[in-house]
C-alpha cells in the first residue's frame, strides 16, 4: 500500500481524514493509484472507476483555461481551446464545448481515435488538472450549453482581471460561438502533470 | 494571405498567458501540458524548456510531433502551431537565453536542455479579436536619437544621465538603473538611477544572484513581463548586511514588468542596465532589442570615456591654505577592512570610493591639498590601484553622487577631464582605528 505523500490544498487526491494517517484506505486506494501505476505523473493518479470530487468540479468550472488534445491515426496530436466544461451528475461523464471552427481536425481525430486529454489550468497559478478519456464522441449540445459558456466567460474574466487582462480581452477569449460542438467522454484518468515551469511550487 | 510563421506570432510565445502543448504517445494516447514560455529561435524554430523528465519529454522522444496553442497578449487572437521535435541543446546561445529567462520566472529550477523544434505550420484560429494597440513609441528612431546623443558625451556622468533621461523621454521607461561591475568582478554597484525617491547610488547586487545578477553572470537579457516570478528585489542585495553598510537598491513596490540587459564592450562586461514598470507586460521583445542596442552603445561609450588619457594630466596644484571650515565638527570614521566611510554614525560609502575619499581627506588635513587627479590616484601607493581598467572613473562618479546626495558641506567637484577638487566646508575629525586627529 503506498503511503500518502501529502496533498494539495484542494484535496484533490484523497480525503482530509486520510492525511493524518499517512496511509490510504482500501476505498481510497482505487481512487488514488491507477492500475497502470503512473509514478512519473503523480503518486496519486486515479483508477478508471473514479469520480470527480465537488472540489475538482468547482475547479474545472471556476474560470480555468481549458484545452483539449487528440491524436490522429498517424500519431500526430492536435489541440483546441475549450469554451466550457459540463459535468454530469454521475461526476464521471464530462461534456466539453468547443467552437467547431477552432477545433480543426480534432473532431475527425476522435472519430478514429477516441482518446483525448483535457487540461484545466488556473491563470497565473500553478494549479493544473489533466483529465483523460478513452471514449470521446461528438454529441448534441446540452440545453444549458450557452448558459454554461456565459458563466465560464464571467469566471475567466474575474480570473484574468488581476493579471492585467481587461474584461474585453477575457470576453474575446470565450465569446459566444455560433458553431458550438460538444464532445462527451468518461473520465478514465486524472493527472496533475508535472510539466511546465511553474510546477515546482505546486509539487 | 501569406503563410504565418513563428516570427509573426512571437508576441504570443512570451508567456503572458501560458501555451498549451499536446503530444502523443507511440500508442496514440494524447497528453497535454502547459508551458510558461515557448522560446522563439527563428521564423521556423522554437525551443521548449526541458526541466523535468515528464510525459511531454517521453512522448517527444518517442514521437516528435506536437501541437501548441498560444494567445496574443493584446488582441486575444489564438494560434495553433504544429511542431516537430528535432534535438536537445544543453549549451549555446538558445540554451543560455532560456536559462536566463527561467531564472527570471523560477529561480532554482535547473534547465536540463533546450528542446529545439521545427515549426511546421502556424494556424490562426477563427474567433473574435481586439484591435492591436499602437506601439508606445518608434523604438528604432529612439535608438538612433539616443545613439547620436551618446556619441557626443564627453563625461561618464553625462553618458549615464543621457541614457536614463532618453529612456524616459523617448521610450517611456521612467524607472531605470545603471549598475557597474566592481574591481573584484563579484559585485555590481548602482552608479546612476532615475525615477525613484531614493537614488540608491552605491547599492550593491551580487553577480549571479537575482535577476540583475543573473544578467551579469549569463550576459544575457532577462525580461519578465508577467506577474509570476521568483525574483525578490530585497534579496538581490548583500545578505546579511555588513556593519550597516547596505544601501537599499531602488525598486518599485510592485514591478509587474522588468527588463535587464548587460552593458558590454566586446568581451568586457561593464555592468547592467535595468528598467522596470508597474504596468503588466510593459516591455516586449522589441523593447528588449532596443535596450540591448542602447546598452552596447553605452558600453562602448564607457570604454572610451574611462580610457587612460594619453595627454599628460597637469600635476595637482601645490598645496595652499585650506578655506576656513565653519559649523559643528563632523567625525569621519574609516574602517580599513571594508574601506568603508561613515559620517558621524551614518554610512556613506565603501570600497575603492571609500579609500579614495579617506585619502583625499587625509591629504587635505595634513597638507592642505584639495585638488587631485585620476593619474595621481592611480600612482598613489596607498590605494594600490591597477594601472589600467580599474573602474576608477566610475568609482569617482559614484563617490561624487553619493556625497552630493548625503551632505552639502563635503563634495567632489570636477575640474575637467581627469581632475577634481575636494570641497570641505565643515571642520572634521578623522578617526581611523586608534589614530585620532582634529582638523
Amino acid at each position: 500500500m503506498p503511503k500518502a505523500r501529502g496533498a494539495d490544498r484542494l484535496g484533490w487526491f484523497f480525503r482530509r481524514s486520510d492525511r493524518a494517517h499517512g496511509q490510504l484506505s482500501s476505498a481510497e486506494y482505487t481512487l488514488a493509484v491507477s492500475p497502470q501505476a503512473r509514478p512519473r505523473y503523480h503518486p496519486h493518479a486515479m483508477s478508471a472507476h473514479a469520480t470527480l470530487t465537488d472540489e475538482l468540479i468547482a475547479f474545472l468550472q471556476g474560470g480555468r483555461l481549458l484545452a483539449l488534445a487528440s491524436c490522429d491515426a498517424f500519431l500526430s496530436p492536435t489541440i483546441a481551446p475549450v469554451l466550457a466544461c459540463l459535468v454530469d451528475e454521475d461526476k464521471r461523464t464530462l461534456t466539453v464545448l468547443l467552437s467547431r471552427k477552432q477545433a480543426g481536425r480534432l473532431l475527425a481525430d476522435i472519430a478514429g481515435n477516441p482518446h483525448i486529454a483535457l487540461l484545466a489550468s488556473q491563470p497565473g497559478q500553478p494549479q493544473k488538472l489533466q483529465l483523460k478519456g478513452r471514449d470521446a464522441q461528438e454529441v448534441t449540445l446540452p440545453a444549458n450549453a450557452q448558459a454554461c459558456i456565459e458563466a465560464q466567460r464571467e469566471a475567466i474574466a474575474a480570473e484574468l482581471l488581476p493579471l492585467g487582462f481587461g474584461t474585453r480581452y477575457s470576453y474575446a477569449l470565450c465569446d459566444d460561438q455560433q458553431d458550438l460542438v460538444g464532445i462527451r467522454f468518461t473520465l478514465a484518468e486524472l493527472i496533475r502533470p508535472l510539466a511546465g515551469m511553474l510546477q515546482r511550487s505546486a509539487a | 494571405m501569406s503563410r504565418l510563421d513563428a516570427e509573426q506570432v512571437r508576441a504570443c510565445l512570451e508567456g503572458s498567458l501560458p501555451a498549451q502543448l499536446a503530444t502523443s504517445s507511440a500508442t496514440g494516447v494524447p497528453d497535454i501540458c502547459e508551458l510558461a514560455q515557448l522560446h522563439f529561435v527563428d521564423a521556423n524554430h522554437i525551443a521548449l524548456p526541458y526541466c523535468y523528465t515528464t510525459t511531454l519529454r517521453e512522448n517527444l522522444l518517442g514521437n516528435p510531433r506536437a501541437a501548441a496553442t498560444v494567445v496574443h497578449p493584446d488582441t486575444a487572437a489564438r494560434y495553433r502551431l504544429a511542431i516537430e521535435y528535432l534535438r536537445t541543446e544543453s549549451d549555446g546561445p538558445v540554451y543560455t537565453a532560456m536559462q536566463a529567462r527561467l531564472n527570471g520566472v523560477a529561480q532554482g529550477v535547473p534547465l536540463l536542455g533546450a528542446d529545439i523544434c521545427r515549426v511546421l505550420t502556424v494556424e490562426a484560429l477563427p474567433g473574435p479579436q481586439l484591435p492591436l494597440p499602437p506601439a508606445p513609441c518608434n523604438r528604432l528612431a529612439a535608438v538612433r536619437l539616443l545613439s547620436q546623443k551618446l556619441a557626443a558625451a564627453d563625461e561618464l556622468s553625462q553618458a549615464f544621465d543621457l541614457v536614463l533621461n532618453s529612456l524616459a523621454e523617448l521610450m517611456g521607461m521612467d524607472h531605470a538603473l545603471v549598475l557597474c561591475v566592481d574591481e573584484s568582478g563579484r559585485w555590481l554597484y548602482t552608479v546612476a538611477s532615475r525615477g525613484y525617491a531614493q537614488s540608491g547610488v552605491g547599492s550593491e547586487v551580487e553577480i549571479g544572484r537575482g535577476m540583475i545578477g543573473s544578467v551579469a553572470q549569463l550576459r544575457m537579457p532577462i525580461r519578465i513581463s508577467g506577474l509570476a516570478n521568483d525574483y525578490n528585489l530585497p534579496a538581490l542585495q548583500r545578505m546579511p548586511p555588513l556593519l550597516g553598510t547596505d544601501i537599499p537598491i531602488p525598486a518599485l513596490h510592485h514591478p509587474h514588468s522588468r527588463l535587464a540587459v548587460p552593458i558590454e564592450a566586446g568581451s568586457w562586461l561593464a555592468g547592467v542596465l535595468y528598467v522596470e514598470s508597474a504596468e503588466s507586460r510593459r516591455f516586449d521583445f522589441e523593447d528588449e532589442d532596443a535596450l540591448v542596442a542602447i546598452a552596447q552603445q553605452l558600453g562602448l561609450a564607457m570604454r572610451w570615456l574611462t580610457r587612460p588619457t594619453e595627454i599628460a594630466e597637469p600635476l595637482p596644484e601645490p598645496p595652499r591654505s585650506a578655506p576656513v571650515a565653519i559649523g559643528p565638527t563632523v567625525t569621519i570614521r574609516y574602517f580599513g577592512a571594508t574601506q568603508s566611510v561613515f559620517l558621524d554614525d551614518d554610512y556613506l560609502i565603501k570600497g575603492v570610493a571609500g579609500a579614495v575619499l579617506w585619502l583625499l581627506l587625509n591629504d587635505h588635513q595634513r597638507e592642505g591639498r584639495s585638488e587631485s587627479s585620476n593619474r595621481a590616484l592611480r600612482l598613489d601607493p596607498r590605494l594600490r590601484l591597477p594601472d589600467f581598467d580599474d573602474n576608477l572613473e566610475t568609482r569617482l562618479l559614484l563617490l561624487q553622487r553619493r556625497l552630493a546626495e548625503r551632505c552639502d558641506w563635503l563634495g567632489l567637484e570636477k575640474l575637467g577631464r581627469g581632475r577634481f577638487r575636494l570641497r570641505l566646508e565643515r571642520p572634521v575629525r578623522l578617526v581611523d582605528g586608534e589614530v585620532t586627529s582634529d582638523a
